[in-house]
């Protein structure tokens, strides 16, 4: 049963991070929108199944979210500084 | 002059409030808590699995933290609003779930019970995201 709950969970959280990024349509955004969808993905895979492959699908989804979290933050900072509002 | 760079400098080293980010780590130890608490999943019986747990969890807890020290020195720089806050709030939230995955190649943690509050976080910045698009609050 916490399978289902689990699966609805990231379901929808990918859902509103679509929904945040068709409104506010940055670069950042569909980033965000990446990481957070592996992160959701990662959920789905592990509590779908306990299968040694699901476990290692799981920490290449959660890599792969950690790196989309950082590219998401890389825009941010440069399109920050393109605009002339540098951090340092 | 320098004494001109300090007011650039100063809100840099101060990304968001002090209660922010007080409440950005507890959430953060709260989910490591939880994930140490509830049905562990037995660690790793290889080495391979567990090094693959280690570099997942250690890539994550860094994308967290370097999304929150991003958010913290450009949206939240000059105060910022309700919706970035409670991102930054989401990506330090975030690595509590990528410390325990880190974690989880050496003790019992239930990590998919970290990753779903994870997402609950990120669902709930995404929500504030939204209102802040709809009301510009």
């Amino acid at each position: 049963m916490d399978t289902i709950y689990y699966i609805i969970a990231s379901a929808v959280c990918a859902g509103i991070f679509l929904l945040v990024y068709r409104s506010l349509r940055a670069p950042f955004f569909i980033f965000l929108l990446a990481a957070v969808s592996a992160i959701a993905c990662a959920s789905a895979a592990q509590s779908y199944t306990s299968d040694p492959g699901a476990g290692a699908l799981f920490d290449i989804l959660l890599a792969l979210g950690g790196a989309g979290l950082a590219a998401a933050s890389l825009t941010l900072t440069y399109s920050f500084r393109l605009a002339g509002d540098s951090l340092d | 002059m320098k004494i001109f760079i300090v007011p650039e400098v100063y809100p840099y080293l101060m990304p968001a409030s002090l209660s922010l980010r007080a409440f950005s780590v507890l959430s953060a130890c709260a989910i490591v808590v939880a994930g140490a608490l509830y049905a562990p999943v037995p660690p790793p019986g290889d080495r391979y699995q567990a090094w693959m747990r280690l570099a997942a969890g250690f890539l994550l807890a860094l994308g967290s933290l370097t999304l929150s020290r991003a958010i913290g020195g450009t949206f939240l720089r000059q105060g910022g609003n309700g919706a970035f806050k409670a991102l930054y709030w989401a990506g330090l939230a975030s690595a509590g779930a990528g410390l325990s995955e880190a974690l989880s190649a050496f003790y019992s943690m239930d990590v998919p019970l970290t990753i779903v509050l994870c997402t609950i976080a990120y669902s709930a910045s995404g929500l504030v995201l939204l209102r802040f698009k709809k009301w510009g609050k």
